[in-house]
């Protein structure tokens, strides 16, 4: 394999982050909308389906409320309490959703509304990890449209994964959607549960039948690479490293997951006593972003191996590339912790374009490096810092929703907006804290982590003198 | 190898993240994973409920501008819907009210879609008084044959001391690329 020299921007930070904050909302919302084919016989009904469709579930849910509100749903009650739970579930607000699915549920509404909204309700409960009572209302499903059959079962597959059977689960996935985005999604997250749990041969046998596929769409390029890797490291485990090395290099050179890749390919060349070759995607890794983690291991694994190879002076050249490296990036972390402490975070970066979070997509592409944004990708990659702060920007958006109502100068509205204003600030408050002390101890551990590697490139120089020494070199 | 074993089962977790979580200098000591993770949960059900407060305001402002601006006993809506129509493109309508333009609404490409899709736009609240109306709509696209198609229709109506809703629709019964409008009153 060849590795050509690319470079990592801040861009592809930002890209995940647009992936992940953005996109999981809308796709979930995108996934509802075409889950059923409604007919409207009531125009209101229908009113809140165009809002719905065309992407503004605020103005929909406003809509069916006020509808419901002047009993204006003559024909459509039920249906109109369905697509509200929709427009909860598609606005994140699982918990008012799940108590609209339960009420049509438990209000004994017509078999197929009460049997969606089961579904939708054992989704919730599934998402919040109460796998018992999903299983249970699944069970009560007794016929669903096309669609959400697959969603239905999509359910069984996991739950079936989530109780380790399986051997169940697998026939059903596969059955399911087998050359679809979510059917190989699927096969790669049950894959990864076998793996975990020991189940290794069927789980490795699914990734590789991924690793086979030829694929055009990104997103399952991006699959592929991340089954290629999870494939890499568990033959490594295995103490297979050279099936381990071929699937590192199937991982593409500009993916996300290339540094991993890189660095186990190094690995499996070492494993296998060729550290000559482990160099070369080593030292390929060790001129990458410095921000990443393999690039600093690289640092440190590259002079280590030169010093087996008994190539001494190249040995001390990068043990001090190595040092200037990491005592630059210790600078910039301790530069990073200060800018966040002094709560620039919050206000150079959260709050941008309050209300307009595509505008700030775009925002945050063109920012200047500074030091509270320099690792906000690399933050971003925590899941709970990412939560928070999707939560921050949306008690942003809130509250500028909030203020916009206000404005509309109804008076007999205006205390309970004001009550409303002062919990989302104290709100805003309490997540700007959390977010604060969550990067502060990432940073905390880079810091860490970069003073382990100089301590460990310190005595690499020192060994290396050592080692002169003993040898009578000057 | 040790580097190896760390982060394998991180991989296999999540396979984003390299480094291991752990939080040692702005977390207080005895602070666990667990404990963040439900001081994360605790935020996300006061988010949630902040949201369904401004839906809630939302409904109540609405309510209260609609009945102070457009009272019950005077209130006329009207709606438009159209058939998934893939050969015509939807570029406008215009409507009126007793020979006086009341609205008219250019759509978008999402809303037309959203329109295909089953939705139903309320193209118009106003306010009506008593008696006898004439309302009048027209609508203009393209269709393969022409690309300033238009068409419209009529609808005589009376209005009485309840809301009126009237709902205009846009088909192709010839199925002939010729869409026309019907219009009919609704509860």
């Amino acid at each position: 394999m060849g590795y050509s020299a690319i470079r990592y921007s801040l861009a592809r930070g930002i890209t995940f982050l647009i992936a992940s904050l953005l996109l999981t909302a809308a796709n979930a919302a995108d996934d509802l909308r075409g889950d059923l084919s409604w007919k409207v016989k009531d125009p209101h009904f229908g009113a809140a389906l165009f809002d719905f469709y065309r992407g503004d579930n605020f103005s929909a849910i406003t809509r069916l409320t006020v509808a419901q509100e002047t009993h204006a749903l003559v024909s459509q009650e039920q249906e109109g309490n369905l697509l509200l739970g929709m427009l909860y579930l598609a606005s994140d607000m699982p918990n008012e959703a799940q108590k609209v699915f339960s009420r049509l549920i438990s209000d004994g509404s017509s078999s197929s509304i009460g049997d969606i909204a089961s579904l939708y309700s054992a989704q919730i409960l599934y998402g919040q990890g109460a796998y018992p009572a999903a299983e249970q209302l699944l069970s009560t499903i007794e016929d669903l449209p096309g669609k959400l059959r697959i969603k239905q079962d999509l359910l069984l597959a996991n739950l079936l994964i989530a109780k380790k059977q399986f051997q169940k689960a697998e026939p059903l996935l596969l059955r399911l959607n087998s050359d679809t985005r979510q059917g190989y999604y699927s096969r790669h997250n049950l894959a990864v549960s076998m793996l975990k749990d020991g189940v290794s041969s069927q789980g490795a046998g699914l990734l590789d039948g991924i690793s086979k596929e030829i694929f055009s769409d990104s997103e399952l390029k991006a699959l592929q690479d991340k089954a290629n890797l999870a494939l890499g490291y568990h033959y490594l485990q295995k103490k297979e490293p050279a099936l381990a090395k071929v699937y590192f290099q199937k991982v593409r050179l500009d993916s996300y997951f290339s540094p991993k890749a890189l660095l186990g390919s190094g690995f499996a060349e070492a494993a296998q006593n060729q550290h000559q070759r482990a160099l070369i995607p080593w030292m390929e890794l060790a001129q990458r972003e410095i921000r990443d983690v393999e690039t600093q291991e690289a640092l440190l694994a590259v002079p280590a191996t030169l010093f087996k190879l008994e190539s001494y002076k190249e040995a001390q050249k990068h043990y001090q590339n190595a040092i200037s490296h990491y005592d630059a990036e210790a600078l910039r972390v301790k530069q990073s912790i200060d800018a966040i402490r002094a709560g620039k975070l919050e206000n150079n970066i959260l709050r941008l374009d309050a209300g307009d979070d595509a505008q700030w997509q775009n925002t945050l592409k063109k920012l200047p490096d500074a030091p509270e944004s320099h690792y906000f990708p690399w933050l971003m990659e925590n899941p709970q810092i990412q939560e928070a702060v999707l939560l921050y920007r949306k008690s942003l958006a809130l509250q500028n929703i909030l203020e916009q109502q206000r404005s509309r100068r109804i008076s007999t509205v205006n205390a309970r907006i004001d009550q409303a204003l002062a919990e989302a600030h104290g709100l805003m408050q309490k997540l700007e804290a959390y977010i604060q002390k969550t990067t502060l101890s990432e940073l905390s551990l880079r810091e860490q982590r970069l003073d382990k590697y100089l301590t460990q490139a310190k005595l690499g120089v020192a060994d290396l003198y050592n080692h002169a020494a003993a040898r009578g070199d000057e | 190898m040790t580097r190896i074993t760390r982060i394998i089962p991180l991989l296999l977790l999540c396979p984003l993240m390299v480094a291991g979580v752990g939080y040692a200098q702005e977390i207080p000591a005895g602070t666990t994973a667990q404990t963040l993770r439900g001081e994360l949960l605790s935020l996300n059900d006061k988010v949630q409920s902040l949201q369904k407060t401004a839906v809630d305001i939302n409904r109540d402002l609405t309510l209260l501008e609609e009945e102070a601006q457009f009272p019950e006993r005077s209130r006329i809506a009207v709606f438009l819907g159209m058939d998934r129509l893939p050969r015509f493109d939807l570029d406008a309508v215009e409507l009126s009210v007793n020979g006086k333009i009341v609205a008219t609404h250019t759509y978008t490409p999402e809303e037309t879609a959203a329109l295909q899709l089953g939705g139903i736009h309320r193209l118009y609240i106003g306010n009506l008084n008593d008696g006898e109306q004439l309302l009048s709509a027209i609508f203009k696209g393209k269709t393969p044959a022409n690309p300033r198609y238009r068409s419209n229709a009529f609808l005589n109506f009376k209005k009485g001391q309840k809301p009126k809703f009237i709902v205009l629709g846009i088909s192709d019964l010839l199925q002939d690329n010729t869409p026309a409008m019907t219009v009919r009153e609704a509860q």
